[in-house]
């Protein structure tokens, strides 16, 4: 299994072959720029790898050192790239990539509850056509008919109302998931990355020194 | 357990620097004479040696409500009291202007109700980062 530290690793690894294609190309499609901010989100919490660096000092130091080695490549390499195209990555767009995820969950939602009004408004036509029936002197079998095709419809709305509001509840979930997209800028990955260069530089003297001081 | 990695056990951040880059946008060279983002970070996060930072001319109060709401999202909260007074110190503000200047509510001045919601939505910003 990997540790925090080669997962970071691979994050960054993954990052920074998107921001070289950015630079090639000058551009990136809307799904490697999910990827980007998917990635930046995983990685970005230093203070867990910190402690799961420490665990691994115990357990495997020598594991640690080539790990840490492996983080100061990847980081630094991420810092240079962003600082050297600083004007290609001016605008990252995160939202219009937030945009187009959170769109189809809206459509899907929006449709059904249409689709839902429409027999709630059928539904109320024929409950209204009931009550008139009952006073207006119209057969049983009338008046069954209607009923009948009065809760089939209603049957049909209760079961397109579950079904839209689980869809609306996606919705949010993939709102409240991507919304940090639309604040996200390469600001945030270049000061990340800055950071995970500072902490394996950290990790790499404590191991030189545990190991002159003759430890683990 | 002893902890093996001293110097590393120091990077452990106070706060999370996504929130702190979205509140010196707000900030920086309004409250405070221009500072790197990065010293800011290192600032907020107690790191020695802890960047200098000039207040700007009557901003006392905003940098209070600023560091008030900061302290809300200190990682270790035994540490916030702690963290309120060192920042203070570096801004040269004392702790009873602190205590008595933190505040922007519905009373307070448009430019300030504006400022507290830049704030609020600089912290939002980073919270949404994860």
């Amino acid at each position: 299994m990997n540790n925090r530290i080669q997962d970071t690793v691979s994050g960054l690894h993954v990052i920074n072959e998107l921001l070289r294609k950015y630079v090639r190309e000058g551009a990136l499609c809307l799904e490697e720029k999910k990827t980007i901010w998917e990635t930046y989100k995983n990685i970005k919490d230093t203070n867990s790898l910190i402690e799961d660096a420490e665990q691994k000092a115990h357990n495997d130091i020598d594991g640690l050192y080539s790990d840490a080695c492996l983080l100061y490549t990847e980081s630094k390499e991420c810092t240079e790239i962003l600082k050297s195209n600083a004007v290609v990555f001016s605008s990252f767009e995160g939202e219009t990539v937030y945009k187009w995820i959170v769109a189809p969950y809206e459509k899907s939602w929006r449709t059904e509850s249409e689709k839902a009004n429409e027999l709630w408004r059928k539904y109320s036509g024929l409950s209204n056509r009931l009550d008139s029936m009952f006073y207006g002197g119209c057969s049983e079998e009338e008046i069954k008919k209607v009923e009948e095709e009065c809760d089939a419809t209603n049957e049909q709305y209760k079961a397109l109302k579950k079904k839209y509001e689980h869809l609306y509840d996606e919705y949010i979930e993939a709102r409240n998931k991507w919304i940090g997209l639309i604040s996200f800028d390469l600001m945030l990955l270049d000061v990340l990355a800055n950071k995970l260069a500072v902490v394996s530089q950290c990790i790499m003297n404590d191991i030189t020194i545990i190991k002159k001081e003759g430890g683990v | 357990m002893t902890r093996l990695l001293k110097e590393t056990t120091k990077e452990l951040d106070l706060i999370d620097p996504a929130i702190c880059t979205f509140v010196w946008r707000v900030c920086n060279n309004m409250l405070f004479e221009e500072i790197r983002c990065t010293d800011f970070i290192l600032l907020m996060n107690l790191r020695e040696p802890i960047p200098r930072i000039r207040k700007r001319n009557r901003e006392d109060g905003r940098i209070c409500y600023m560091i008030c709401e900061l302290s809300k999202h200190i990682y270790r909260k035994n540490l916030t009291e702690h963290w309120i007074n060192t920042i203070l110190e570096k801004f040269n503000i004392a702790r009873d202007t602190y205590d008595h200047h933190h505040y922007i509510n519905s009373n307070s001045s448009k430019a300030n109700i504006e400022f507290a919601s830049d704030i609020q939505t600089a912290i939002k910003n980073g919270l949404n980062q994860g």
